[in-house]
């Protein structure tokens, strides 16, 4: 038995960093559109104030709960933060810099972002006057004294801190709020037609900052940002009521500690060292910003009209290939599994499945779980008619779904309110897997129609995630999906399933067994394969079952975006092993697993993620693909992510990541690709069909 | 709902867990599983200490049934049989409780005894074993039928049910029986053991067959001891068991506690606590049959329930509701007690034949099998004493029971028989008084029928071969034949008549012609 040591991790947080860090060069492709690498910038802000917020905070209450272990790769919580303040010190300074660069690119197109003193007099005049009719009105100056204690700063709200000269004492402390009604970005006039003049409204204030403080000496005023612990922990046991329990811990969520303050640099040092008494705020979780604070409003720069030539063309998902001049999904679906490959391929089949289905006389049930949906959801909206046209509708709403808590319960109230069997989750458990089942009433028997996909029910997200989906009316995976929602609905103990595997009960063994025998064939001198796609790879009893693999000979290609605890191409440990990530204008999503088996090649898809809190603590499935054509497509899937080599970087045996240089220089885009296969295909299939149904004309004598 | 189809479920509220199946009955006959679920609510716990279930029991099972109900409802299922087994049986407050689950769900929830239970599942035992393994239903088996609260064991023969007998043994009640003393002693194994010799003592039954049997194993946590052993399985539903893997897993877990089961095996701790008894159930009577594999057929009581509505209750009524299983094991039944086979089959047959050509007057139809099992064993108290052989069959029948039959088929059958005699039903008798009005009249007309029948050979010689029955006018004419003379059965037969005539209003005349006197 070979001793695996901590050299052989990488921590979980200092890769996610990896990971966004790999989002910020794309701000530094110079093959990415100008506005595509502002929206980079902006991606990455909100990626950090959620791991600030979450991972950060979660690490903060480890040490609170006097909790020390070290993780795989060695690090106590303690040392983590250590690392992970030196590491996104470094990042932001590398951000702010990007920042600088592009602006400077996007002044050549007229997009220009002037400090308020080089503004001309007409503009001065405009903006001065925008403050007093506009944002004065809202601004509430907070002054702290003896009388009046440090004012409650909400997480992720802009503020402004002021100091005010004082007679005896050094200074007086007043606070303003950046009011979050009002546009961060305010257009001012200029001559030029064809560009936009912005300024902030943050600079807008502390230019005028005076008005708000007659009559007194004003120091200095600086913008600053404080993130607060967000990491939701409930006590599922004695929580009697989930849905009351997750709207109490969501008050709370706005009152917890301060895990990071981000303050202008160019801040008088009074200023800083009075915020981070009154925060408690340790010196490395203080960040000096270069500029702008909070960049995610870059993504309203992005929608301005008039700049699409900045950015890449936009693309319209198309119909899916096995679904081309099908009317009658039904029987499509009797006829042959379908598969849905989105972004490239629509996700509106789906929606409008629920909606046929909620109308369909021969429906009788409908079940699915939701775990985040989109605001307006037409699929929400669905579910409901049906229930209110007498079918009967079970739906699962994770109301654990981070930062969807609000918003799912408010649209779980309302299904219930039109006659949905809701289920709100499981104690102790996420339910994460994406399942829909559809019963109909057929002439021959009662039939059940399953949808199985990678990714959530979301609309929206479903232009922009890349994802996978199964449409499906096999007797045993239609078995299995009653099960797994008898199981959900806690009308079966443990469900028997036959072909789809389910988390946290058995999809761990799962695993292991599948890449055993892998390992098996490998010692036996047979080609032996392993190729998988997915989020994150965090779990180290799996990463140990890799490694073991890769030692007896297996060779595993991993094609993991986000998180990945392994090190690949170490020798005697994991030579066999090769890592890449894929970080382009789509966010990579689907979950996919492919296994050699001596030939008889098996393929699964799945919601899960190789991470303990997916194969231990979330409801997750993981379903076989057996239709042959589905399984080349797949296959040929990776192949084209194979040859990707635009957005494409290889992990190093160091866990360093970087793209390889094709030999012929010429670059290949896979997610590109996708798109221009998935749209020849369906203009194809428009022409055959003309072809097929034009009718002759009538023959002339 | 099509006609191409229906769809069926059957809910078994059992001692140890509740369990619901819903099938899709094809025209053809085929069945199609739409959904199973199951949950363990250890009900026998309540029952089988404190004789009567508790509230919180009674909310969850009624909880459940709700959820189950919504289930029915996604299929669009209208049919749902639900039985209730020894858990609510022999609980005092049942009655109560049965109405409140009406209330609460909506459900009628059916009572069966062991004979129907074992009835159901071995229907469904039979229809597994001959559509999977002809070879199989070729031999003779016993068959162990564990349940939480009572085990059965039968023997099956040349493709019959020969005998059945049911044992207060079921897992659940051993363990919740005995866990008071699982504290005060280091050795709880021998005192489970103990205790289960002591109940299977007197099973000479099986010895009888002296034989090797093929050992069936239906229930309780078989199908875990399979999977523990990893049972090859010849097709989805009959898995195999060796016996040196069994007596391994045996030897392995006998000594452990219900914790360290539970942990080592990853099984659900109630399912774990019922492990070891079941056990020792098992081995002994693995050991019995001589056999050297054991089979785990995957079936439940639901399956034998729906099996039975679906397809044995629509055969048993085209083959005028004869089973040929209640038949066998009544007819071993009667055996025992060793009673005159061929009065006994004339008796049978000359019964059947009158209750056949009186149809359109009786206006019975599933009660010929009433008649049919009292007909067989009418004479069998004659085993203890001759006077009054008669109140000996009533309490013989009663207290051995018949397969298939409920405690007021029970009642039926055993009233028929006790009458067949010299008495004449009485409501003064509280054996007759005790059946429901709706059914004294029934029995009487069965008794009638009986009486006649059984006349018919008072001699025991079977003198009289019946030739023809029919009406004219208002009279019922047996025409027979017979070498002998047959002065005995005519006036048995005219003063057993007057019941009959009481009952039906119609006069029996025997025309018997004397052949070669």
């Amino acid at each position: 038995m070979v001793e695996f040591n901590n050299d052989l991790y990488i921590n979980r947080e200092l890769s996610w960093l990896e990971f966004n860090q790999r989002v910020l060069d794309e701000s530094n492709d110079d093959n990415n559109p100008l506005l595509e690498k502002l929206k980079f910038l902006s991606i990455v802000s909100s990626n950090l104030d959620e791991f600030f917020m979450v991972r950060v905070g979660s690490l903060k209450d480890q040490i609170n709960a006097g909790y020390s272990k070290s993780d795989a790769a060695g690090f106590t919580p303690k040392e983590q933060l250590k690392q992970i303040s030196l590491r996104a010190h470094k990042m932001i300074e590398d951000q702010y810099v990007l920042f600088e660069k592009i602006k400077k690119d996007l002044s050549k197109y007229n997009l220009i972002f002037p400090k308020i003193y080089l503004l001309k007099t007409h503009q001065l005049e405009f903006i001065n006057k925008y403050f007093d009719d506009i944002v004065y009105p809202v601004l509430t100056p907070m002054a702290v004294d003896p009388g009046r204690p440090f004012p409650h700063i909400l997480s992720k709200s802009l503020n402004i801190g002021v100091l005010i000269k004082q007679e005896k004492k050094d200074f007086h402390f007043a606070s303003v709020q950046v009011p979050s009604v009002l546009p961060r970005v305010i257009k001012v006039p200029d001559n030029n037609e064809n560009g936009y003049t912005l300024i902030l409204l943050e600079d807008l204030i502390c230019n005028n900052i005076n008005k708000l403080f007659e009559g007194k000496n004003i120091i200095c005023s600086h913008p600053y940002r404080i993130t607060r612990n967000a990491d939701l922990s409930i006590d599922e046991d004695e929580a009697e009521d989930l849905l009351i329990e997750i709207e109490k811990s969501l008050k709370q969520r706005k009152w917890g500690e301060s895990i990071r303050l981000e303050i202008d640099s160019n801040s008088n040092e009074k200023l800083v060292g009075f915020l981070k008494n009154k925060l408690e705020i340790y010196n490395k979780d203080i960040y000096y910003i270069n500029g702008p604070i909070d960049l995610t409003f870059l993504n309203t720069i992005y929608k301005l009209d008039g700049y699409d030539h900045l950015k890449q063309k936009k693309y319209y998902p198309v119909t899916p290939f096995d679904l081309l001049g099908k009317i009658d999904i039904y029987k499509a679906i009797r006829k042959k599994d379908i598969f849905l490959h989105h972004p490239y391929e629509s996700f509106d089949p789906m929606v409008k499945l629920i909606e046929n289905a909620s109308k369909d006389p021969k429906v009788l049930a409908i079940k699915q779980t939701l775990y985040r949906v989109s605001g307006e959801s037409p699929i929400v909206k669905s579910l409901g008619q049906a229930a209110e046209n007498g079918k009967q509708v079970t739906v699962l709403v994770e109301l654990k779904a981070r930062f969807d808590e609000e918003n799912n319960i408010q649209w779980a109230r309302r299904l219930e309110k039109s006659g949905c069997h809701v289920i709100y989750g499981l104690v102790g458990l996420k339910t994460h897997s994406k399942i829909t089942l559809i019963v109909r009433n057929e002439e021959d028997g009662i039939r059940r129609y399953v949808h199985l996909g990678t990714g959530n029910y979301n609309d929206i997200t479903a232009k922009l995630y890349t994802d996978m989906g199964l449409l499906t009316c096999d007797n045993y995976i239609g078995a299995d999906a009653s099960a797994v929602f008898n199981s959900l609905s806690g009308y079966t103990d443990v469900p028997k399933l036959n072909k789809i595997v389910m988390a946290p009960t058995m999809l761990r063994n799962k695993f292991v067994e599948l890449i055993r025998r892998e390992s098996e064939y490998a010692i036996k001198g047979k080609k032996s394969k392993i190729f998988a796609k997915m989020n994150s790879l965090i779990d180290t009893d799996i990463i140990n079952e890799l490694y073991k693999a890769s030692m007896n000979g297996v060779e595993i290609d991993l094609i993991v975006r986000g998180i990945c605890g392994l090190k690949p191409k170490i020798e005697g440990i994991s030579e066999n092993i090769t890592v890449r990530s894929i970080v382009g204008r789509f966010l990579e999503h689907s979950r996919i697993y492919y296994f050699y088996n001596n030939g008889s090649e098996e393929i699964f898809l799945s919601s899960a993620d190789l991470m303990p809190r997916n194969l231990d603590r979330r409801v997750e499935l993981l379903f076989p693909i057996e239709d042959k054509d589905i399984k080349e497509r797949i296959k040929n899937y990776f192949n084209i992510i194979y040859k990707d080599n635009a957005k494409t970087r290889f992990m190093d045996s160091d866990g360093n990541y970087r793209k390889k240089k094709s030999e012929s220089g010429k670059m290949f885009n896979s997610q590109e690709y996708l798109c221009q296969l998935a749209k020849e295909r369906a203009s194809m299939h428009r022409r055959t069909y003309r072809k097929k149904f034009i009718p002759r004309e009538k023959p002339s004598n | 709902m099509n006609s191409e189809f229906r769809l069926l479920s059957a809910i078994d509220i059992g001692s140890h867990e509740l369990r619901m199946k819903i099938v899709q009955v094809n025209k053809d006959g085929s069945f199609e599983t739409l959904d199973e679920v199951n949950n363990i609510i250890p009900l026998g716990r309540d029952t089988f200490t404190m004789n009567k279930l508790s509230f919180e029991s009674v909310n969850t099972l009624c909880e459940m049934l709700e959820g189950y109900k919504q289930l029915m409802n996604d299929y669009g299922v209208k049919t749902c049989k639900v039985v209730a087994t020894s858990a609510l049986r022999e609980s005092e407050n049942k009655d109560y409780i049965i109405d409140q689950i009406k209330l609460r769900t909506g459900f009628n929830v059916n009572v069966i005894n062991n004979f129907q239970e074992k009835y159901y599942s071995f229907k469904m035992l039979k229809n597994v074993i001959e559509s999977n393994d002809k070879n199989l239903a070729n031999k003779n088996a016993l068959i162990l039928d564990i349940g939480a609260g009572t085990i059965q064991v039968s023997i099956y023969k040349d493709s019959l049910i020969k005998t059945s007998r049911s044992m207060k043994l079921g897992s659940l009640r051993i363990s919740e029986i005995l866990s008071s003393l699982q504290n005060r002693t280091l050795n709880y194994t021998k005192v489970l053991e103990e205790y289960i010799d002591a109940h299977i003592e007197n099973n000479g039954f099986i010895d009888i067959e002296n034989k090797k049997l093929n050992f069936f194993v239906i229930g309780g946590v078989s199908d875990i001891i399979a999977s523990l052993l990893n049972a090859k399985s010849s097709d989805t539903q009959l898995k195999n068991i060796n016996k040196d893997d069994f007596d391994g897993l045996y030897e392995k877990l006998i000594n452990n506690s219900t914790n360290l089961i539970s942990k080592e095996l990853e099984i659900d701790y109630e399912k774990a606590d019922i492990l070891v008894p079941t056990l020792i159930v098992i081995k002994r009577f693995f050991d019995k049959s001589k056999s050297d594999t054991m089979v785990v057929p995957n079936i439940s009581l639901v399956d034998g329930i729906i099996y039975y509505n679906a397809y044995i209750k629509r055969r048993n009524s085209l083959r005028k509701y004869t089973d040929d299983d209640i038949i066998s094991y009544t007819k071993k039944l009667a055996k025992q007690f060793n009673y005159n086979k061929d009065h006994s089959d004339y008796v049978e047959n000359a019964a059947l034949h009158i209750f056949d050509n009186l149809k359109n007057i009786h206006g019975l139809k599933k009660e010929r099998c009433f008649l049919q099992l009292a007909a067989i064993l009418h004479d069998i108290g004659k085993f203890l004493s001759s006077e009054p052989h008669y109140e000996h069959t009533f309490s013989l029948i009663k207290s051995c029971g018949i397969l298939g039959m409920s405690d007021s088929e029970l009642d039926i059958i055993a009233n028929v028989a006790k009458y067949h005699s010299s008495q004449l039903p009485s409501t003064e008798h509280v054996s007759f008084s005790r059946l429901k009005s709706k059914n004294k009249v029934m029995v009487a007309k069965l008794i009638s029928i009986i009486r006649l029948a059984d006349s018919l050979d008072t001699s025991h010689k079977q003198k009289i071969r019946i030739k023809k029955i029919n009406i004219v006018k208002n009279n019922l004419i047996i025409e027979g034949e017979s070498d002998e003379e047959v002065l005995l059965e005519q006036w048995t037969f005219d003063s057993k008549s007057e019941f009959f005539i009481e009952v039906f209003g119609i006069t029996p005349v025997l025309k018997v012609k004397v052949i070669n006197f």
